[in-house]
């Protein structure tokens, strides 16, 4: 039940990419076909930077918003009812306070890893039952009709290596959730998990308004990423911001945790 | 009733987390007030600079305002949201059936959620009009303004041209009314989920979700620009058509649907 929303936003997020994909081959008359990373790219690419002068109105790319917000929504609450009846149980056996926080942050990381996993799982199976190309290359043609709304800034020319793929498309979007989801997940230990969730959903939002390595967001981003857009953010960039979160807040959490009261009065 | 509804809605106001949600909506309208101070320091403002298009009901461009609304879900479930449920764990709801009549606790709930809901949301929005008016002038909106973005056929759109205060007033009263929906959501989930901060979030979920499958639904050609999605109609100036018959319209439908599910589960509320 967990990842059902990953599953569900897969599968919506395909049949709006094959209509769109349909709509793009009609107008270029293209010969050759969409791969399932083109479908992966529709699913992550998020939305063009907000012109902040132009008084456009803002709005959140909802698809992107969704995913990302259902995905921090699964981990939510998580360490607050790990403090609770059994889960109490259990942090009093493992002796060391250090190790049960970091067995947290493992848990959110895996968490968010399988979140992912079970969208790609879907976007794959949703291809193969499509009867779509399952090679790992990114046609630059369908580069262009799945960025299509967003042109103004677009590369001409993209590198299509497996190591983009994996690297950028795959991985970076992983990374970034882990480090809003950890954020969360240490900001439990001062306050309520709703209060937490908030504050991540308006770290998205942020990162939605501006377009900076600091609003962490923008980095799930695709549209955002310097391989597809002119003047984006790099992706070794954000692997190290995003790792660097994640690890700075795992030491800063141990140490809290470590002077923190576990038997805090309860609601 | 009047006792259990004074009991109810003393809980709530005097209630860490109303505080809390206040806080940050205020935070939000001082994020929004603060953008449209810096425009006024450094340009002086333009033709188009009015209370009545800066305020963050209507501006719909800073970081406030989008924060503010997108929020809003999340926002209003928060003074109460786990309230109830907390209640019904703890057996502190089974004192309280012990000791009044089970059909007026359960309705003094309900109007204790949407009574907190509303003011969380309308709060914000009333000292927003007054900070904003503290540095714009209230002159009334034209249509040749660029800064407009209330169109004809748009909620009240009569209204904002000719009495922008009327109209900015009703606005406030449209959003309480929707954060009290949406408190009431909350209210509900609570009765049916059991994870107590899932049960919270479930509202704004959801609302995204609809936004979500409607964004994905092929509209047919001449389809009208009118907006459907329960998420985008909680801001009043949004960008597709939002005549007010379609505005009261869903908010008088989801409070049909949440009452008619909210009074037949717990009329099924079992203590024992």
């Amino acid at each position: 039940m967990r990842y059902l929303p990953a599953v569900v936003f897969g599968i919506l997020m395909c049949i709006q990419c094959s209509a769109f994909i349909d709509n793009g081959l009609q107008e270029l008359k293209m010969q050759d076909s969409p791969s399932w990373i083109h479908y992966l790219m529709y699913c992550v690419k998020g939305a063009a930077p907000y012109e902040k002068g132009s008084k456009e109105q803002f709005i959140i790319p909802i698809a992107w918003m969704c995913f990302m917000m259902w995905g921090l929504m699964s981990g939510l609450g998580y360490l607050y009812s790990s403090r609770q009846a059994v889960g109490m149980q259990v942090l009093i056996r493992s002796e060391k306070r250090a190790a049960w926080w970091l067995s947290k942050c493992i848990w959110n990381c895996l968490n968010c890893l399988i979140y992912f996993v079970a969208l790609y799982v879907t976007i794959l199976v949703y291809c193969m039952i499509a009867g779509i190309n399952l090679s790992m290359e990114a046609n630059p043609n369908y580069v262009l009709i799945v960025f299509a709304e967003s042109s103004f800034r677009l590369k001409e020319q993209f590198e299509t290596g497996l190591g983009i793929v994996v690297v950028t498309i795959m991985l970076l979007p992983i990374v970034c959730m882990c480090a809003i989801s950890i954020i969360q997940l240490f900001l439990e230990l001062f306050f309520k998990p709703v209060i937490c969730y908030l504050v991540s959903i308006t770290i998205l939002i942020f990162s939605v308004w501006d377009m900076s390595p600091f609003a962490l967001g923008n980095f799930s981003m695709l549209i955002r990423n310097s391989w597809v857009m002119q003047g984006g953010l790099d992706t070794t960039m954000g692997i190290i911001v995003c790792l660097g979160v994640v690890i700075l807040i795992s030491i800063v959490g141990t140490y809290r945790f470590k002077h923190y009261d576990i038997l805090s009065k309860e609601e | 009733m009047k006792k259990e509804i004074k009991v109810e809605l003393h809980k709530v106001f005097c209630n860490r987390m109303f505080v809390a949600a206040l806080v940050i909506g205020l935070v939000f309208v001082g994020l929004d007030w603060f953008d449209h101070y810096q425009f006024i320091k450094a340009s002086g403002g333009n033709g188009d600079t009015s209370l009545y298009t800066k305020w963050i009901g209507v501006n719909g461009y800073t970081l406030g305002c989008g924060l503010f609304f997108n929020l809003m879900p999340l926002l209003t479930c928060i003074p109460f949201g786990s309230s109830f449920f907390s209640e019904l764990e703890s057996g502190q709801a089974d004192h309280f059936l012990c000791r009044t009549n089970r059909a007026r606790f359960f309705e003094a709930k309900f109007i204790a959620s949407f009574m907190i809901g509303g003011t969380t949301v309308a709060v914000p929005l009333i000292i927003s009009l007054a900070a904003i008016a503290l540095i714009c002038p209230t002159l009334t909106p034209s249509v040749t303004w660029f800064a407009v973005t209330i169109e004809h056929g748009f909620f009240a759109s009569v209204l904002y041209y000719t009495h922008p205060l009327v109209y900015v007033l009703i606005a406030i009263l449209i959003d309480f009314l929707w954060g009290g929906v949406i408190a009431c959501f909350c209210l509900v989930a609570g009765l049916f989920i059991r994870k107590r901060y899932v049960a919270m979030a479930l509202p704004f979920g959801v609302y995204f979700g609809i936004d979500l499958i409607i964004t994905i639904l092929k509209k047919p050609k001449n389809y009208p620009r009118l907006e459907v999605s329960p998420l985008r109609l909680m801001y009043i100036a949004s960008d597709n058509m939002n005549p007010a018959w379609l505005v009261i319209g869903v908010i008088v439908l989801q409070i049909v649907i949440i009452s008619t599910v909210y009074f037949w589960k717990v009329r099924r509320y079992e203590s024992i």
